[in-house]
């Protein structure tokens, strides 16, 4: 028994697999459920929350016990080990973005309980400005969904899920305390490392419910590289609250809820030794996020879903310079210097849910959404309007067939918004343990609102804003095959191989404006594909809970275009495994979170004096990303949580020209990835009046 | 004592005799000679505007004097030394072609293609700039020709941009006036009618400038009055290997080479901040001027001297603090240079670089 652990557990870490126990859930989550995983439930792109099995699109969830075994104190850690996810860190600005399926982050929807997340640029910043205290899962559907959320949904939809009160009466109170280094940096409490701290209140009573949480997530920096006063890895420090107030009976399941952010991103800069003066940037943001949502079952046939939700998200940049000499320090008054970008988002969404009867279901919705934004590069204070109406159905034809067509109609007040956007979805259920889902959809994403109204004009830089946009869109195809595998024993492993087809069509990038040559603007010009095939597996035995993925993604070469003898597609593989092993005598949890990202290869052309262009093979180097931790229950209310992240210690990632021996090939450049190994320990707190 | 009664003496008769000089003549009155500064920290005024600041600045180390020029205040330069030339205002990035005609009238919007003088990243666009290394006889405009049939109308935009806008657009032909002048013909692109300005030389200055809208203007200083420019000017960059297109710098650095000023720069670190064997500015002396080569070179200082923002990480934005620069004058005074601040991220002010020099060999 004992060797059969360690030997699963040994190959377990050799193929990088994760591992959990329901009695690990039943532990740690408080949870009197032994819950199958394939009854867990999702709610993305769903009607009526849908257990993942009979969802008609491939829905992954990352769970509320793997972000509290992972003790992540941030969403990027929570994804950074998910198939097909990658990110990319912004030094300068402290900012990263999300890749998935091999496209960037504007192609990647952000929703917080169905709610689209606004974001200043294309990039997804807003993925690092969620508390994570707060999340209960993470719902991820790759391919377009543009159907029921609209533009930007192509690449796929991450769906964060916030904690909700259980329906029972009760008063919870949680609280968290967690110290982290960062790479080989640590200073308690604050400046060096991480340092999260959460408390949390929820209470219901007869229906009404109210949660109240304030976190902070302070993050000191890390030198790295740099020297003086300069950090490679900028701190950020984060203050996030929360304030939900609700109230549920038999028909109505109504909550208003606040979310509030307050970030300040501080870039320190050099001293200038000949002046002793140095130049310090603070980035600071804050968002208020407003939502209203209900759920009414009219009758057993009908139901209404809506949601009203307002943003208002305020980034300033400000710019101290300080004389060390005279100890005097003012604003300085350089262009871009002092700014304030402002940006409000107004959403409506109401659907309703019409079950007429087993074999059909109908969800008629509608979709207003007003964006504004202003700042100094920003022409003029330009307000979108975009209205939509979708409308989808659930067909049963027999009970082996499942098939969900759409169709979603845009107006919008700026820009021709494309007339009709379609899918279909279906689900074929072969056997008890095995489906195929296949899709075809239609995704798109608006311009947004930078590439529409963007302006910047200086001595060497002519770009702006094109209003003759046109929206992006693909054509997207996915097929899944999944094998529930039966109960042989103890053992149950589930698998799913997919492939996936997306083509993408007037991609939106800078180019030359078709009146002035000399002008740069956004233009609809790029094309893209990309192509990939994915294979999941998890098991499930006594106590140990693991998964293993393997995923091939290939990305369009746009140089082949133009150059001979070079490949269309660039590929890269990824392996990622989670092993989650429960010890029950120790009431201690073992976790290893793991990924690797495979080399990318890239082409770049060179024009050489001659006028001649020579194609040079590029390659972004491979790594691996590995948390470990280990749970331990002290008390019933105390749970002690520690662990490595960043076990490869990696800092920074080659990204070579592995060009032709002249001078300027073999250029080697590095990405930022980590700031290295870091340890962390915390202690989690939970107090319930009604104990279970 | 003996001493002291033999200097009372001296003093007596000094004093004798100068009452005698002085009681036949009041003339030559002695112009004292001024000694060349010691060397001093300036700011230079560049005004409003941030990297393209308004004004050019002139630089004389020896007089501690600068002159600001604001930079659209002109828009051509009429060569005073041997030669007949004429030079477009790099400092807003004029850029000129030449219109393939000796007739002003036949010149207008609807004949030439205004679009053609848009700046652009495209090594062509080269042309239509005066020299980047400052050669007097590598402008765009010919050498204004003694035969008048020689002499080409050109058309001139004198701001510089990726659009043209027609109200910057002036058509012009330069004829030789005699041995020692020029007369200026020029009008807006689409006038049918032109003005008419001459321009004598005048061997204090290297350039007589002329602004269209304000006639013959003051410049730069006179020739022998300063030892380098700075400011916005229009120059060039590589675009890969060998393949340079026009490019407009802000805080470019040009000595006066045709004023016999030359400068050298000295890099006393290398890349990883280890000493390169060669004096630092705080130990640069008289002595070490044996090791430096001097150059004429317009461009010796250039941009080389400060880093501007760029995507490419540990960047660090400022003057560059591994060099200095020597400056030698048409004086022979030499003085070694160093920038201390140019932008918001090295503490300083863009349109406003700070520099301290200092004399280490009199001339």
């Amino acid at each position: 028994m004992t060797r059969q652990i360690l030997l699963s557990f040994s190959v377990g870490l050799l193929f990088a697999v994760p591992i959990s126990a329901q009695q690990m859930r039943t532990i740690y989550a408080g949870d009197t459920l032994q819950n199958n995983p394939l009854d867990e439930v999702v709610v993305t792109g769903q009607y009526e929350p849908q257990s993942v099995k009979n969802s008609v699109y491939r829905v992954r969830t990352i769970t509320n016990e793997q972000i509290r075994l992972r003790a992540s104190t941030t969403v990027e850690n929570i994804l950074n080990t998910q198939l097909g996810m990658r990110f990319s860190n912004d030094l300068t600005l402290g900012e990263s973005d999300i890749q998935l399926m091999g496209m960037s982050g504007q192609n990647v929807k952000v929703l917080i309980d169905g709610i689209p997340l606004i974001d200043r640029g294309a990039t997804k910043q807003s993925l690092s400005q969620i508390d994570v205290n707060n999340i209960e899962r993470i719902e991820v559907v790759e391919g377009p969904m543009s159907v029921t959320y609209g533009t930007d949904a192509l690449a796929g939809v991450i769906n964060i899920i916030t904690k909700k009160a259980a329906k029972d009466n009760n008063l919870v109170i949680g609280a968290r305390i967690q110290e982290e280094s960062a790479g080989n940096e640590y200073a308690a409490f604050r400046k060096e490392g991480t340092h999260n701290g959460n408390l949390s209140v929820d209470w219901q009573h007869r229906g009404w419910l109210a949660q109240v949480s304030g976190s902070r997530n302070n993050f000191g920096g890390w030198q790295g590289n740099s020297e003086g006063r300069l950090l490679d890895w900028n701190p950020k420090d984060q203050w996030l609250a929360s304030g939900t107030l609700g109230y549920r009976n038999r028909k109505v399941n109504t909550w208003y809820r606040l979310n509030f952010l307050d970030e300040d991103i501080y870039m320190p800069g050099a001293l200038n030794n000949l002046n002793l003066m140095a130049v310090d940037k603070n980035y600071l943001t804050s968002r208020f996020t407003h939502m209203l949502q209900t759920e009414w079952g009219i009758n057993d046939r009908l139901s209404f879903s809506g949601a009203v939700s307002y943003q208002d998200y305020e980034r300033r940049t400000k710019t101290m310079r300080y004389n060390f000499r005279t100890g005097e320090s003012a604003l300085t008054t350089g262009a871009g210097e002092q700014d304030t970008a402002q940006f409000t988002s107004l959403v409506f969404r109401g659907t309703l849910q019409y079950k007429i009867s087993d074999k059909v279901f109908l969800q008629p919705g509608i979709e207003i959404n007003r964006n504004a934004g202003s700042g100094q590069r920003i022409a003029g204070t330009p307000i979108i309007a975009d209205y939509a109406l979708f409308i989808s159905s659930e067909l049963k034809p027999t009970p082996w067939l499942h098939i969900r067509p759409g169709l979603r109609f845009i107006r919008n007040s700026v820009y021709d918004a494309p007339p009709v956007i379609p899918s279909i979805n279906t689900r074929f259920r072969i056997s008890e343990s095995v489906d195929i889902r296949a899709a075809y959809a239609r995704g798109f994403r608006s311009p947004a609102l930078r590439e529409l109204y963007f302006t910047f004009f200086d001595a060497n830089h002519s770009i702006r804003g094109n209003e003759n946009l046109k929206a992006e869109y693909s054509n997207s195809f996915n097929a899944y095959v999944s094998w529930y595998g039966t109960e042989l024993g103890n053992w149950r492993i589930t698998s799913t191989l997919g492939g996936f087809y997306n083509r993408f069509n007037n991609l939106i990038d800078i180019g030359v404006a078709p009146d002035n040559p000399a002008v740069n603007t956004y233009v609809n010009i790029d094309r893209f594909r990309t192509v990939g095939t994915t294979f999941e597996n998890s098991v499930y035995w006594k106590n140990l809970e693991a998964s293993i993925g393997f995923s091939y993604i290939g990305r369009h070469n746009r140089l082949s275009d133009t150059e001979t003898n070079i490949p269309g597609m660039v590929w890269s593989p990824e392996v990622n495994s989670n092993i989650m092993y429960y010890i029950r005598k120790w009431g201690t949890g073992i976790n290893l979170f793991y990924k690797y990202n495979g080399d990318r290869p890239g082409y770049e052309a060179l024009t050489q004096s001659n006028g001649e262009v020579t194609v040079n093979r590029t390659s972004v180097a491979a790594y691996h990303n590995a948390d470990v931790s280990i749970n331990k229950n002290i008390t019933h209310y105390l749970t002690l949580v520690g662990g490595v992240r960043n076990l490869f210690n990696v800092t920074r990632i080659e990204s070579s020209s592995l060009g032709d021996g002249s001078a300027h090939s073999g250029a080697t450049s590095s990405l930022p990835v980590g700031y290295g190994r870091s340890f962390f320990l915390g202690l989690n707190f939970q107090w319930s009046k009604n104990t279970n | 004592m003996k001493t002291t009664m033999n200097t009372l003496k001296s003093v007596g008769l000094c004093a004798m005799a100068a009452i005698a000089v002085a009681a036949c003549s009041r003339g030559n009155d002695p112009i004292p000679e001024t000694p060349p500064s010691d060397g001093t920290t300036l700011t230079l005024q560049g005004g409003e505007g941030g990297g393209s600041a308004v004004n050019s600045v002139y630089v004389d180390l020896s007089a501690e004097q600068q002159t600001s020029v604001e930079r659209a205040g002109w828009n051509l330069g009429f060569y005073s030394g041997a030669g007949f030339r004429v030079i477009l205002n790099g400092t807003t990035g004029t850029s000129a072609m030449d219109a393939g005609t000796t007739d002003l009238a036949e010149v207008n919007a609807t004949t030439f293609d205004i679009s053609q003088l848009a700046s652009g990243y495209e090594p062509s666009k080269m042309a239509l700039y005066d020299d980047t290394a400052g050669r007097v006889e590598h402008t765009v405009i010919a050498e204004i020709a003694a035969n008048e049939a020689d002499n080409n109308v050109y058309v001139v935009n004198t701001v510089f941009g990726s659009e043209v806008d027609a109200n910057n657009v002036w058509k012009i032909r330069v004829l030789r006036d005699g041995d020692n002048g020029y007369t200026l013909q020029y009008a807006q692109l689409n006038a049918t009618d032109y003005e008419t300005l001459r321009i004598a030389k005048d061997g204090d200055y290297h350039f007589k400038h002329v602004s269209f809208t304000g006639g013959q203007v003051d410049g730069e200083p006179k020739k022998a009055d300063w030892d380098f420019i700075w400011g916005y000017n229009i120059y060039y960059t590589a675009m890969g290997p060998s393949v340079y297109i026009p490019y407009a710098f802000s805080d470019l650095i040009f000595i006066n080479h045709l004023g016999g000023v030359s400068a050298a720069e000295v890099i006393f670190e290398d890349e990883n901040g280890e000493s390169t064997g060669k004096p630092t500015y705080a130990d640069f002396a008289e002595a070490d001027l044996s090791g430096v080569t001097f150059s004429n070179s317009r461009n010796v200082i250039a941009s080389n001297w400060r880093v501007t923002p760029s995507p490419s990480p540990n960047i660090v934005v400022g003057t560059k603090k591994d060099r200095f620069y020597l400056i030698k004058d048409p004086a022979g005074n030499v003085y070694k240079l160093r920038f201390t601040s140019f932008t918001t991220e090295d503490g300083g002010t863009r349109g406003y670089p700070e520099l301290e020099y200092t004399l280490v060999k009199r001339g």
